[in-house]
């Protein structure tokens, strides 16, 4: 009935439907018994303001229904017409025998008042003083220990709770309602304590503890052992419930027993409940696990789809944490759990199980797991599964999320077991079908299952490289995120180029959030497969020119290590690198690896040294060369770092460009005015150099020795994260001839102190201390 | 463990209904809460159901303004998450008739109750749906 949800009221907030609804009114009269239905609705949507409600609709329709419908009633007073809210006080007080204001105190019975305040809130300050002040009313209402409220007021806090405000005052309201006889205090004070308690011990001990001032059991254990053991079955249902969700340590050792012996209970509900339970028991007290190994066999035995289901996650999880459950569900077991997945899959149609022509797909999926755990490692068990899981992966319906959910499950397993080529082949054809499936949801969970795949048959999913492939390119995000690990786990020796190539040029129209993923992945690939320097050096100025700003700290030191060992390829990255500035200058760590290299092979790309023939022949100035540099440095959204190691390679560059001297002077000379204290002080620094230290600069700014690889990548595993202080503070034993011209003033030339402050050191002493202790980066560390 | 949490969130993005089978405290519950709510909400209906945050997965499925969203570790059947959760809103529809966020809201501690028999510690406990709700009906036609 449409017209019943609230919903499609709420949408259409005009004057129509104000008198349909009217209409409607008469019409339910005459219709719809159940006329608080209908109330309940107008309470919550605010058209009902317009609506006169004729009090006549209160039929005697049960005395909780009409206490409802007034409730109803009462919270739309404000809007009614004031003959009218008399006429329903008359009506009421008739009914009820209730004082004329007791139609009030129903409303708030239901705790309805706050809620609805609540939902009026239009700013979270509001909402906040809502809350203050329902609190206190709730802490007053618990100080008088009014009984009457108990309820309501739970119901309360479990909703200021779910807002994220703190409840802890209520957690032994929550006991003493357990406490209590009724099966309604009792339900609800279990969901509060579950709700609002936690199983940290403390707490519980807290809340135990001060339970002793109260003149009832005083011990949770106490309480629920006494509802374990209660003639109400649904009372057991609930201590068992909250049992299963929040019990300790503590608790799960004391009420073990009561638990075991529900597991044979004669009701099918309380023994789900039970096996649920255990299972949290085995968790948190693993030495338990034995005496639950047959009692949990038993359950496989059973018709009822709630305990078999349950029985069956017990068996999985007793599994794990014993092998000796493990080696008896596989002997004892494993037969009568082949033969009840095979009723599953054949049974006929159960409507009460039944999802899209599948009769209980969680049952299935659960059994599937379970066998699974059974068959890992374990040929025979393997064996003796084969021939269902055949069946399940051919005969299960894959137009529907159930069939599909399934055979996803079944694929797993069939992963997971021990080999049979025949199986492995339908599973991967399952999963070739999903991954070309349009639906995104199929497709994800194809990738997600080819990464595991690739354990088994690596050969099978590289014939899919081709779809996957497009997956990295698709608009949704987490069907990317899973595209790319599975690339990364697809790349060899002998595909790296192509793919390569393939992730580089999709970096240039991936969306930002992206980038940083993917650059992190192709940087990893290109490193780990790379075949020839020529082509790391290649790969890694594309991934710079293009996402310069996503990679990290390691990738473009690492860079760098490379380029100085590669001797013969100096020249042409040099060059390579200039280029690539004039279209990427705002590539932070592009740029660190340009000032590097044209600091250090500067006269190599100004002379065309080492031209290889694949390269275009270019012409640079030495003013051309000092360009780039002072962009660098000029360049506002470039970092200290960068800045850092651009004024490096200027000093480097005045002793390879005399041309230039006078003009890398100049520029050393303004930055003196710099605000940032590291390049203030750098500048003076260096402008001393080329002004009163001309005998030790040729010394002092040679070419940096070769970086020794295995030194770097060692310091790289060693220290996780890599950080770039942990690099500049070894390097300081680096032998590069550079400190032994210098008398004592240049002693610590080379400290290397490993913070990022700006003021390098904090010692003092001569100005030519801490000369060049960039401390920033490697880079520039050991261009000194 | 299988389920971690189950939140109720609509589309403003205020939480109507949490429940949580690993301990948290109130600030990282409000935390998760925003991140999460933020990263669901921002997605397509033609985007897939599944999300990534931190060390596990969030499946999620919108039902008029309502978003159900459940968090489960990463060895979870995802698509079997979907369907569970499709089974808790029809399970709810033939209670409430036709469920919408203010059922929710107004009988939370009903929701909560009906989770109880569907989920306990994170695994799922019925798939009947008469059987979820006859303890319930019962409890109703007592008082």
């Amino acid at each position: 009935m449409v017209w019943m949800n609230p919903l499609f009221l709420k949408e259409k907030k005009n004057a129509a439907l104000v008198i349909d609804l009217n209409k409607m009114f008469k019409w339910t009269t005459f219709c719809c018994p159940d006329v608080v239905i209908l109330l309940r609705y107008l309470l919550l949507i605010d058209e009902v303001k317009k609506c006169r409600v004729s009090p006549k609709l209160l039929p005697l329709c049960g005395r909780k229904k009409v206490a409802e419908g007034i409730a109803c009633f009462s919270g739309l007073y404000e809007a009614f017409w004031i003959s009218n809210w008399c006429i329903l006080q008359m009506i009421v007080g008739n009914l009820l025998y209730l004082p004329s204001n007791g139609t009030l105190e129903l409303y708030l019975t239901l705790g309805w008042d706050m809620i609805r305040a609540i939902r009026a809130c239009k700013t979270a300050a509001e909402e906040r003083a809502v809350v203050r002040k329902e609190c206190a009313a709730i802490r007053a209402a618990i100080n008088e220990n009014d009984q009457d409220y108990r309820h309501r007021n739970l119901a309360k806090l479990m909703f200021i709770h779910m807002l994220g405000y703190p409840t802890h005052f209520g957690q032994m309201e929550c006991l003493k309602s357990i406490a209590s006889a009724g099966f309604p205090e009792k339900r609800i004070g279990y969901l509060g304590l579950m709700l609002l308690l936690d199983e940290r011990q403390e707490v519980l001990m807290l809340v135990t503890n001060s339970l002793k001032q109260y003149p009832f059991p005083n011990d949770l254990n106490l309480l629920t052992f006494r509802d374990l053991n209660h003639t109400n079955q649904y009372i057991v249902g609930l201590a068992l419930c909250a049992l299963g969700n929040i019990c300790s340590a503590e608790m799960a050792r004391d009420l073990a027993p009561e638990v075991e012996r529900l597991l044979q209970f004669r009701d099918p509900n309380i023994r789900k409940k039970a096996a649920l339970c255990s299972i949290r028991i085995i968790k948190k007290v693993p030495d338990l696990a034995e005496n639950f190994i047959n009692p949990a066999a038993a359950l496989l035995k059973e018709k009822h789809h709630g305990v078999l289901i349950t029985g069956i996650q017990l068996c999985t999880d007793l599994c794990k944490v014993s092998t000796e459950a493990l080696e008896f569900f596989r002997k004892k077991c494993l037969d009568s759990l082949v033969r009840t997945l095979r009723e599953v899959v054949n049974s006929p149609y159960a409507p009460e199980y039944d999802i899209a022509g599948i009769t209980d797909p969680f049952l299935h999926i659960r059994l599937l797991r379970l066998l699974r755990v059974l068959g890992h490692g374990d040929v025979d068990a393997s064996d003796c599964m084969n021939d269902i899981l055949a069946q399940v992966a051919t005969k299960t319906e894959s137009n529907k999320n159930a069939g599909n959910a399934i055979l996803y499950e079944c694929v797993e397993t069939i992963m997971s077991i021990e080999d049979n080529g025949g199986l492995r082949v339908l599973a991967i054809n399952i999963l070739g079908r999903f991954l070309s499936n349009r639906d995104n949801n199929i497709r994800y969970v194809a990738l997600n299952m080819l990464m595991k795949a690739i354990a088994v048959d690596a050969q099978a999913v590289q014939r899919h490289r081709a779809t996957i492939l497009e997956c990295v390119k698709d608009s949704d995000a987490s069907i990317r995120k899973r595209a790319l690990e599975l690339v990364y786990l697809l790349i060899n020796e002998s595909n790296v180029k192509p793919l390569t190539k393939e992730l580089i040029d999709y970096l240039e129209v991936s969306d930002q959030e992206f980038k940083g993923d993917l650059t992190a992945k192709i940087c990893s690939i290109v490193e780990r497969f790379s075949p020839e320097k020529i082509w790391y050096i290649d790969q890694m100025l594309k991934v710079l020119s293009e996402a310069g700003n996503f990679v990290k700290d390691e990738v473009w030191h690492a860079l760098i290590v490379v380029i100085s060992n590669a001797s013969d390829l100096h020249g042409y990255t040099v060059r390579a690198l200039f280029r690539a500035f004039q279209t990427s200058a705002e590539q932070e760590c592009l740029v660190r690896v340009a000032v590097w290299c044209i600091g250090e092979y500067g006269d190599m790309l100004v002379n065309n040294v080492g031209m290889l023939d694949i390269e275009d022949p270019i012409t640079v100035t030495e003013s051309d060369a000092v360009d780039v540099v002072e962009s660098a440095i000029r360049h506002h959204s470039l970092d200290l770092t960068t800045k850092a190691m651009a004024m490096i390679a200027l000093l480097k560059l005045s002793s390879r460009f005399p041309s230039c001297s006078k003009r890398i002077r100049d520029i050393i000379i303004q930055l003196k005015g710099s605000l940032v204290l590291e390049l203030q002080q750098r500048s003076i620094e260096f402008n001393s150099i080329l002004d009163k230290h001309q005998n030790i600069r040729s010394a002092l700014v040679e070419r940096m020795p070769v970086l020794d690889e295995a030194t770097f990548s060692g310091r790289r595993a060693g220290s996780l994260p890599p950080t770039v202080s942990t690099m500049g503070g070894t390097s300081v034993s680096l032998p590069n001839g550079v400190a032994k011209p210098a008398a004592a003033p240049l002693v610590d030339l080379l400290d290397l102190s490993a913070d990022d402050a700006p003021a390098p050191s904090s010692s003092g002493g001569d100005f030519l201390q801490d000369l060049l202790g960039v401390d920033l980066s490697p880079a520039s560390v050991q261009s000194g | 463990m299988g389920i971690r949490f189950i939140l109720m969130v609509n589309k403003q993005g205020q939480t109507r209904l949490a429940q949580y089978y690993e301990w948290l405290t109130l600030e990282e519950r409000r935390a998760l809460e925003g991140e999460i709510v933020r990263k669901c909400l921002a997605r397509t209906e033609q985007q897939c159901s599944f999300v990534e945050h931190r060390n596990y997965k969030i499946v999620y499925r919108r039902y008029a303004s309502l978003f159900f969203l459940v968090g489960v570790d990463n060895d979870e059947n995802e698509l079997a998450i979907l369907e569970f959760i499709h089974l808790l809103v029809e399970t709810m529809d033939r209670h409430f008739g036709n469920v919408c966020e203010l059922d929710i809201m107004f009988h939370l501690e009903k929701a909560h109750f009906m989770l109880e028999e569907m989920v306990m510690n994170g695994c799922i406990v019925e798939t009947s749906k008469s059987n979820i709700l006859s303890p319930i009906q019962l409890m109703d036609k007592l008082s």
